[in-house]
């Protein structure tokens, strides 16, 4: 763990708001992007994230000194996220995975395509099951090491190699199939 | 394979938040100054009300008739909802090139997902490569036995063996599955 991170924790611990209010801005959009992949509802996100800092915050006194804070934060957000996701299923509010704008780019004809690319992976990685999303989402959105997501997830770090390599591959496929067979391996 | 800042990209435009940091650390901090109220109510207010429920409690039993009892139907278990956390399965532990049995579970599966069958040998230490093997057994013949017969490394430490992929049986298509945590011993001198 960085020193500087120490210290901010430290001094967190301590009740300093100046040091809670730079620890919420680093981890917000990891942790707010990790809660919307997996609620894929943004205001249900939101309520997750918010009670994932409270209760992180909260409980900062027990936090060990010299550990990495991200891991242990990773796991409070994917609890209250997967908790907020089985409320919003058991009320059957619908999905709201939007259309996102990515901007406009110089090139307006490879930009679609790329898009529509990138658009069937998405949707590739939307049909992965929990078990082989969730690895994957930890290190791609939250960029936790394998090590750290076998930390985050409470499961040995071959099965997070495995999960990961097993979701790669059926990317892979998904992806060739929603393309009609071919696959773009040159990017 | 699809390249990680590819899968990173697709990921990120799909996930754009719009919102406002500060509202929600607005939000935050507003809750944080906010101490649980439970931790404001002195303690003997919490004691009481527990006395005066256990009272109205025992007054109840003591004083209400009882009903007639029931018919004699076997009635549902009640279905309840617990989140318990699961242990791990500890691993097996074996010696080195000993035969494991490793037990298949089989569904059937979906034209165009055929792959492998594969067995996938994950060393369960950090940076280290798996060996990925092509399985040459028939598929007829693993759908029948229901297992597999594979070989542990030789090498001492933990391992996640696990086999998947797809065998045919008579134009039908079956997803294989196993998995296995095993710790290969030292050889004692």
């Amino acid at each position: 763990m960085e020193l500087a991170e120490q210290e901010l924790i430290r001094r967190a611990k301590r009740g300093e708001q100046a040091a809670l209010e730079q620890i919420f801005r680093t981890h917000l959009d990891s942790a707010i992007r990790l809660a919307y992949l997996v609620t894929r509802n943004w205001a249900t996100a939101e309520d997750a994230v918010q009670e994932a800092f409270v209760q992180a915050f909260r409980s900062l006194h027990g936090f060990q000194d010299g550990r990495p804070f991200k891991p242990w934060f990773t796991r409070i957000v994917i609890n209250k996220a997967k908790r907020t996701k089985s409320r919003l299923d058991r009320v059957h509010l619908p999905y709201e995975l939007e259309e996102e704008d990515s901007g406009a780019a110089a090139d307006p004809e490879s930009s679609a395509l790329d898009r529509a690319g990138l658009d069937q992976l998405f949707q590739a990685i939307n049909t992965l099951g929990d078990k082989y999303r969730i690895p994957l989402l930890l290190k791609y959105v939250s960029e936790l090491t394998e090590a750290e997501i076998a930390q985050t997830l409470r499961i040995p770090l071959s099965t997070v190699k495995s999960r990961l390599y097993t979701a790669r591959q059926r990317l892979k496929q998904s992806v060739a199939a929603l393309q009609g067979g071919g696959i773009d391996d040159s990017r | 394979m699809i390249p990680d800042e590819r899968i990173s990209e697709a990921l990120r435009t799909n996930s754009q938040w719009q919102g406002s940091p500060d509202a929600l650390w607005a939000k935050v901090s507003e809750q944080l100054r906010r101490e649980p109220r439970r931790s404001r109510q002195p303690l003997w207010l919490g004691t009481a009300a527990a006395a005066v429920l256990i009272l109205a409690l025992f007054a109840q039993s003591l004083w209400k008739p009882q009903p007639p009892p029931l018919p004699d139907v076997e009635e549902p278990v009640p279905l309840r909802m617990f989140s318990v956390p699961v242990p791990l399965p500890e691993p097996q532990i074996v010696q080195g090139g000993a035969e494991l049995k490793l037990v298949l579970t089989m569904e059937p599966g979906a034209a165009g997902e055929e792959e492998g069958p594969i067995l996938e040998i994950w060393p369960e230490k950090e940076g280290a490569s798996p060996a990925i093997l092509e399985l040459t057994a028939r598929g007829a013949q693993l759908l029948q036995d229901g297992y597999l017969m594979v070989r542990a490394p030789e090498e001492p430490g933990s391992y996640l063996m696990v086999v998947r992929g797809t065998v045919r049986d008579r134009d039908q298509l079956y997803s294989i599955y196993a998995e296995e945590r095993i710790t290969v011993e030292a050889e004692k001198e």
